[in-house]
């Protein structure tokens, strides 16, 4: 183990997955956030002889992983997605044996040709990552996972492995199910993290949200994540903080930065350059940074299981950490807002077929159904959930429209209802969470309740409902006064950028 | 500032004769024959694409606030037009703008970033023993450049990193300090992870945009040095294998040159290539630029010269409908082009 990853110990649950993926049983493995689900499957990769498949939901995820095992020595791995540059893909594809750890994002491996490259590999460990995603009650429904039998199928029932940070008894059951593996091993952890503190509280507006985050970081000298839902309300929060905190390094971090820009804050965070980072949920995939000890929630997400996943990322080194919420009444308005934005309206989806009928019978050029969101102003994520109930249909296939009237008619009644369903189900979601903030109970019993039965004792403070006091929290401050620089330092600063300081 | 006052520059330069989106083209870098045509005929090849990233959006926010602040001002066929109050304030930021080589190291400058940037990343942390580090830059071919200069000079990583200092602190020199120490900032190493643009602009009390454009002056600098001054061998090894030139031709062209190197006619280019004659002269007007030898006067004779050269002095323009206004109605756009282009010669 060390050996392989720079790590001393396995931790809960990472032998007895491991140990049966190396006996070739199916697994279905569920740990918490921050408990190194990936070495379940990067360390059988190094052991088997044969290829690992790795299916992963992000792509920007898949990538952090392969630079952060290239960095760590691990140089047989490769991530292959629609983004890689053709050329690129090619020189890729021709020398695939040559890899040892392949991870494919679901739209990628629909394609048949692409199926037929890896059906050529010694595949030995098939895996399915964020493995929720499976399920349509799982709060990131990808309708790809759920074909992802078939390519099991077709590559000769290599053993699967599906992991998740995030999985009710339900979708576990949906899992097992949809992966068409009865047999399959189920290694379930608890969720609770019992080293962070819950605390919730409910302020007026938007302007005492800053104020009580200015206090807190203010009073502690320890690396912190905001989270955000508003790529704008990051960057302006990062702003006005830093203007109020001169001691402290702040930085933003959101999606819509530029990939180079979003890894240097990553990783000047990992280097103790940055200690603050206002983000959004954009932040924090694969981020392995031990010793976070504040997360605080400005906006908070849209359902329970974001939530669980967000707080993780706070003292995953096990030393004592705290996750703030902070709330106003008007937040719930503004989430359910983009509860409503993330599907199409009907009406869209009606206007889009227009569009593409009229085109048709004018013969004008379509584009792609790739780029659907060319022809309407809508976000990504609708755009996704129209294309896929199109190929569901089979109004879209092979990256190609198969649209006429009578089709669309015949099925336009169930894409209305599944649409209807899914509104309900992602409401359903937001109300639960806003219940839990607003509970009196245990929040952290009342958070983790869906996921598991027993709960292990809090190390230090439970919650603000079971009576948290910030005197009694002191985590030990990991900064140090950056040092003042001014320009006329260059010279300086460019000896130590070259390891000149000793001449 | 810096960004604003390039944009200033530029339209003064082209003088109401191109519209804005001709200069956006310009410093993003495009490779079409009018962008790199403009670059010259205005002396703005040196801001060629020297802003690649720039978003269009961006730029046009730029461009209204000069409006606003009266720097510039929209003509009726909405071409911008520098007012008498920007042209003093260009005069008084002058120096600024120097700097730049744009087109000269259009082909040259990203990659050489790049890998002096990971270079110097790899070295210094390997130099302290730190082998695990995620590389700012994952370019395969920037990947393979680096790893083999590495196996060249680890054993001596000492002495690399001494003569790296040594350049590049006489480089940055002929900067202001604060072009240098942002510079210095941006620089990934075992020290430091580099700021990154936003942070630089909250560092300096900069737009984004000011701050990129001095990190690509920086570079500009470090290019040109090292082809001019013999004192900089280590930064010449990172220009390994790039062609400094200017612009490139076009593929397409170069495939036309070569046919009429083999002395085909215009017409049996035409047919061979299977393109329009237009094409095909655009083609020819991108050689001509790009050619120390080309055949300009098998295509207009030196009368036709004359009289276009007459009329650009005359009406002091290069805006080719005012020429074709102006000559005789024999003569082509095409002559006039070309003959645009000797004329610049
Ligand atoms: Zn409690």
């Amino acid at each position: 183990m060390y050996r392989h990853f720079n790590y001393d110990s396995f931790r809960q649950g990472q032998k007895e997955i491991i140990s049966d993926v190396l006996h070739g049983k199916d697994v279905l493995g569920v740990l918490p956030t921050g408990s190194g689900k990936s070495i379940c499957y990067q360390l059988p990769a190094k052991l088997v002889d044969g290829v690992t498949i790795v299916v992963s939901p992000l792509i920007s995820l898949m990538i952090d992983q392969v630079k952060e095992l290239k960095a760590a020595g691990f140089k047989d791995v490769i991530a292959l997605n629609s983004f890689l540059p053709f050329i690129e893909q090619q020189r890729v594809l021709n020398n695939l044996d040559s890899y040892r750890l392949i991870y494919v994002s679901p739209e990628w491996l629909q394609k048949r040709k692409h199926q037929n490259y890896l059906k050529q590999l010694p595949v030995k460990l098939f895996v399915v990552d964020e493995a929720h995603c499976i399920s349509q009650w799982g709060h990131e429904f990808r309708p790809d996972y759920q074909r992802l039998h078939e390519v099991i199928e077709a590559l000769n029932h290599p053993p699967v492995l599906a992991l998740s940070a995030t999985a009710t008894p339900d979708v576990q059951a949906d899992i097992i199910q949809s992966l068409n593996k009865p047999a399959m091993k189920r290694h379930i952890y608890p969720m609770d993290r019992n080293n962070i503190a819950f605390c919730v509280k409910e302020v007026d507006n938007d302007q005492e949200k800053l104020e009580r985050i200015a206090e807190l970081t203010k009073s502690y000298f320890v690396p912190a994540l905001i989270y955000f839902t508003s790529r704008q309300t990051a960057e302006e929060t990062a702003l006005s903080l830093s203007a109020k905190l001169p001691k402290r390094n702040v930085a933003y971090y959101h999606g819509g930065m530029e990939a180079s820009e979003r890894l240097r804050i990553q990783q000047q965070f990992m280097n103790n350059q940055i200690d603050i980072i206002c983000c959004t949920s954009a932040f924090g995939m694969g981020i392995n940074k031990p010793d976070i000890r504040l997360v605080i929630h400005y906006h908070l997400p849209l359902q329970i299981e974001s939530y669980i996943q967000e707080v993780g990322r706070a003292g995953r080194d096990g030393e004592s950490s705290v996750g703030v919420i902070l709330y106003h009444k008007g937040d719930f308005r503004l989430s359910a807002n983009m509860v409503k934005n993330e599907l199409p309206s009907i009406e869209v989806i009606d206007q889009l077929i227009a569009t593409i009928l009229t085109c048709q019978s004018t013969q004008v050029d379509l584009p792609s159904p790739e780029q659907l969101h060319i022809l309407l102003d809508i976000n990504e994520g609708a755009a996704r959930f129209i294309q896929r109930q199109l190929q569901k249909y089979g109004l879209i296939r092979d990256s190609e429209w198969f649209i006429d009237e009578k089709k669309w008619k015949y099925v336009r009644e169930g894409i209305v209802q599944y649409l209807e369903e899914r509104q309900l189900y992602k409401n359903d979601k937001l109300n639960e969470l806003y219940r839990w903030v607003q509970t009196g109970k245990c929040l952290r019993q009342t958070l983790y309740q869906p996921f598991q039965d027993e709960f292990g004792e809090p190390t230090e403070q439970c919650c603000s409902n079971c009576g948290f006091d910030w005197n009694k929290w002191v985590p030990e401050p990991l900064f140090k006064m950056p040092e003042a620089s001014s320009p006329l330092n260059w010279r300086i600063k460019l000896q130590k950028t070259l390891n000149m300081e000793e001449a | 500032m810096l960004f604003q006052g390039i944009l200033v520059d530029c339209f003064q330069k082209i003088n109401q004769e191109r519209t804005s989106s001709s200069v956006y083209n310009l410093l993003i870098g495009k490779k079409a024959i009018q962008t790199i045509q403009d670059a010259r005929f205005y002396h703005i090849a040196d801001y060629y694409g020297i802003y690649p990233g720039l978003a269009k959006d961006d730029y046009r926010i730029q461009l209204n606030q000069l409006i606003e602040l009266d720097y510039l001002r929209e003509d009726n066929e909405k071409k911008l037009q520098i007012t008498k109050k920007g042209r003093s304030w260009l005069a008084s930021c002058k120096t600024n703008l120097d700097g730049f080589a744009g087109a000269k190291y259009a082909n040259v400058m990203e990659t050489f970033k790049q890998r002096l940037l990971l270079f110097i990343q790899t070295i210094t942390n390997t130099s302290k023993k730190q082998y695990l580090f995620i590389p700012i830059s994952d370019n395969y071919e920037v990947e393979q450049f680096v790893k083999g200069f590495y196996k060249q000079y680890k054993q001596r990583s000492k002495e690399v990193l001494h003569q790296l200092y040594k350049e590049l602190e006489k480089a940055l020199s002929g900067l202001s300090d604060l072009e240098a120490s942002m510079f210095v900032d941006r620089i990934t190493s075992y020290y430091s992870y580099g700021s990154s643009l936003q942070q630089l602009s909250q560092d300096y009390q900069l737009s984004i945009p000011d701050c990129f454009l001095i990190l690509q002056k920086g570079f500009y600098r470090l290019l040109r040095v090292q082809e001019y001054d013999n004192d900089y061998p280590m930064l010449r090894l990172f220009t390994k294998n790039l062609a400094i030139s200017d612009t490139p031709l076009s593929q397409t062209a170069q495939l036309t040159l070569r046919l009429l190197q083999k002395k085909h006619s215009f017409k049996e280019i035409m047919q061979i290539r299977r393109l329009k004659a237009n094409t095909i002269q655009d083609h020819l007007v991108e050689i001509a630029m790009h050619e120390a030898e080309f055949p300009f006067f098998d295509y207009l004779d030196s009368a036709i010269y004359e009289e276009i050269k007459e009329v650009v002095h005359s009406k002091q323009t290069y805006r080719l409908k005012e020429i074709k206004n102006n000559v005789n109605p024999d003569i082509s756009y095409f002559q006039i082009r070309l003959a645009l282009v000797l004329y610049n010669k």
